[in-house]
């Protein structure tokens, strides 16, 4: 079976940054894929967040306005990448 | 008469044995220790300690053999599925009573439990470096709140309780503790560093006497809580005396005068049964006053007004004998509903309490969201210092304009339905009122344009609060209708205490000179305006504070409805003649203690059983 790798930036949209409600469904959404999915700041790739993780995401602390690398390593990798970043272009459905 | 006797001298004994030492061996010494009082109301009975993780003894650190680590990593499952159990079953049960904020603290903590990091996190622990799973437990949550902690984002903080609760909880379930989920053969006092939302909705409130609470404002949701159930609470425990606090322990809290007394003397047991006997006989005998108008000897008359929070709390107010509502705080509106309430949904909220209230008064103070009052619906910033930030009209006007102008739109539409007062909350200078005016014109003119029927007879105020607006009530008065002074900010502003910060708390004087002299200035200002002055904060509600600021000159006393008796009262006890020397020698005191002490002396003399209550 094929690796891909994907990546894609993303903006925070949201006022509250990404916490709370987008939080947790980006959670929800990342979880229904096999690939493995994190976001990091792009001046500090060396510590990524895992997107199926609540804490880890809340620890990335990114308000409003923060431009974030969404990556994805697996089989279905440009599923996830095209459907988590559609989340954050919607901001979440707010 | 000879069974008084007895406490006497059991107390006597107690004396002796205190003198060899014994009675402190025996950890039975009489401990009288100054708290907040939260929630008035004075409860004697046994302690329940409420524990959470990190008031439970520090887990053992010692590791643990190879062999057993897979055995700890299925205890810690295994207490991780129980957990999850609970919650669930929590929730299910709860059910519809739960608002939408509540029932997304239970998703929260469900998505908590399960959440990668952390796992992978605590098992590391027990994996590399054998720690029991207690231990791995308590390092990786106290690891997370640390990372938390340095993210200056209040809404971390809260997520930093959340987090606390949840492996709490598990902590529980592995040491198979009934931790937080107390069973109550009897009433009890509880006892508690601070209680989350998921323990305060689970306490059986029939069971419960009051709460005495180590952390935790007069906002919070121990206080709120307690409040609605009519219990007494306590909060700012001093940390020895908590820490010595067991489960079984005898204690009064006094949430009035706010006194906590560990294991009381026979004597001081006495007494306090006494003082809350005669506080219920006198509150039943003030109950029955609730028609007297409440005027001076002399004849001259306060209007005394209630402070609510929601349209169905009228009826109590009417109750106590409230002339009218002097402050209807719409945040809570706001921060207990999952989702922002609508134009509509705030019409008629409005109208029910405009039509409840008929011909009386209502003042409906506009949005005060920020500083201590939070709400993740309205915004979310990080501000290093909240309480001199965006809050109050200041967020309103230029951050969330459009969430003003839906609630203006609501209010004056309501308006129409009885005797519609509005105030804006926060107000530092007088261009935040030149623009409130503007955009309450253009609210009223889109009304007209839809069509839509609006009153036109809304009187507007502004609450005076900081330094800036008293100082300047001159120039603000010339854009109001009336003024409302909130005393709670205009002593944390005026003092530059932070209300919360029990460090500072000796400077939490409302009945300071400092404080005394600018609500005099308001008055006055108001006075060469011609426009009335109320006020709306905890000054009001204390007999002793009341009768300064009747004595100032203020002309309406606004506070929570059960106080409403007891200040008239004390207004009724009293000349205007008395409280003009009192204020005179009030607003000449050279320390902060002495205009309270003036107050007191008058209600000695005039009314001396709202002294003790």
């Amino acid at each position: 079976m094929a690796q891909n790798k994907c990546s894609a930036e993303v903006t925070v949209c949201s006022p509250m940054g990404l916490h709370g409600r987008p939080a947790s469904l980006l959670v929800q959404q990342a979880s229904k894929y096999r690939s493995k999915i994190s976001l990091c700041r792009p001046e500090d790739p060396e510590n990524p967040a895992d997107c199926r993780s609540i804490l880890s995401l809340l620890v990335l602390a990114a308000t409003q306005g923060t431009k974030l690398i969404l990556s994805a390593e697996g089989e279905d990798a440009p599923q996830a990448i095209a459907a988590l970043s559609e989340l954050f272009a919607q901001n979440f459905n707010e | 008469m000879r069974r008084r006797r007895l406490p006497r001298f059991r107390n006597f004994l107690r004396k002796i044995l205190m003198n060899n030492g014994l009675n402190h061996m025996m950890g039975t010494s009489m401990q009288n220790v100054k708290v907040i009082a939260i929630s008035p109301g004075i409860a004697i009975g046994r302690v329940l300690r409420i524990q959470r993780l990190n008031r439970l003894v520090e887990p053992n650190a010692s590791t643990i053999p190879e062999e057993k680590i897979e055995g700890e990593i299925s205890r810690l499952y295994a207490a991780l599925a129980t957990t999850r159990k609970q919650l669930q079953e929590l929730r299910s049960t709860l059910g519809e009573k739960l608002s939408a904020e509540e029932s997304g603290i239970f998703d929260a903590h469900l998505l908590l439990l399960d959440d990668r990091m952390l796992l992978t996190d605590i098992e590391k622990h027990i994996r590399e470096e054998r720690n029991s799973a207690e231990f791995a437990i308590s390092r990786s949550t106290e690891h997370f709140i640390g990372v938390f902690s340095a993210i200056p984002d209040p809404y971390l903080q809260e997520r930093a309780a959340d987090l606390r609760d949840v492996t709490g909880r598990v902590m529980a379930n592995l040491t198979e503790e009934e931790v937080a989920r107390p069973n109550l053969d009897d009433r009890r006092i509880i006892v508690a560093d601070t209680l989350t939302p998921s323990e305060t909705v689970q306490l059986d409130c029939s069971k419960v006497l009051g709460f005495a609470v180590e952390t935790g404002s007069a906002t919070s949701h121990a206080a709120i809580l307690a409040r609605s159930m009519r219990l007494p609470a306590v909060s700012g425990l001093p940390h020895e005396v908590f820490d010595n606090l067991r489960s079984n322990d005898i204690v009064i809290i006094d949430g009035v005068a706010g006194r906590l007394i560990v294991n009381p003397d026979a004597r001081t047991e006495e007494a306090y049964r006494l003082k809350a006997a005669a506080a219920g006989k006198l509150i039943d005998e003030l109950g029955r006053e609730t028609e007297l108008t409440p005027e001076t000897t002399d004849g001259f008359k306060v209007e005394l007004a209630a402070n609510i929070d929601a349209a169905g709390q009228y009826a109590e107010a009417s109750k106590m004998g409230a002339y009218g509502i002097g402050l209807f705080r719409t945040e809570f509106m706001f921060m207990e509903q999952g989702r922002l309430p609508d134009e509509e949904t705030q019409y008629k909220c409005y109208r029910e309490l405009l039509i409840s209230a008929g011909e009386r008064p209502v003042t409906i103070r506009t949005l005060d969201i920020g500083a201590d009052k939070v709400s993740g619906n309205v915004y979310r910033f990080a501000e290093v210092n909240p309480a001199l930030g965006l809050r109050g009209i200041r967020l309103c006007l230029y951050e969330r304009r459009d969430l003003f102008t839906t609630q203006l739109r609501a209010l004056f539409r309501a308006g129409v339905s009885g005797d519609l007062r509005i105030m804006v909350p926060m107000v530092s200078s007088v261009q935040e009122l030149i623009e409130c005016r503007e955009l309450i014109r253009q609210v009223q003119n889109q009304l007209a344009q839809e069509n839509l029927e609006f009153s036109s007879r809304v009187l507007f105020g502004a609450m005076i609060e900081t330094p800036a607006a008293a100082l300047c009530a001159g120039n603000l008065a010339e854009y109001v209708d009336f003024f409302s002074i909130g005393t709670n900010d205009l002593v944390q502003y005026t003092m530059a205490i932070d209300r919360l910060n029990e460090r500072v708390s000796y400077l939490n004087r409302a009945a300071s000179p400092a404080v005394l002299r600018l609500i005099r200035h308001c008055v006055e200002c108001a006075e060469r305006k011609g426009i009335p002055v109320a006020v709306c904060g905890q000054m009001a509600a204390d007999p002793a504070t009341a009768l300064l600021l009747a004595g100032m000159g203020i002309q309406e006393l606004s506070m929570a409805s059960p106080a409403i008796p007891l200040v008239r009262r004390a207004i009724r006890s009293v000349s205007m003649f008395d409280l003009e020397q009192l204020v005179d020698r009030a607003l000449h005191a050279t320390n902060d203690d002495e205009p309270m002490k003036l107050a007191e002396e008058v209600l000695q003399k005039h009314a001396p059983e709202l002294i003790d209550l």
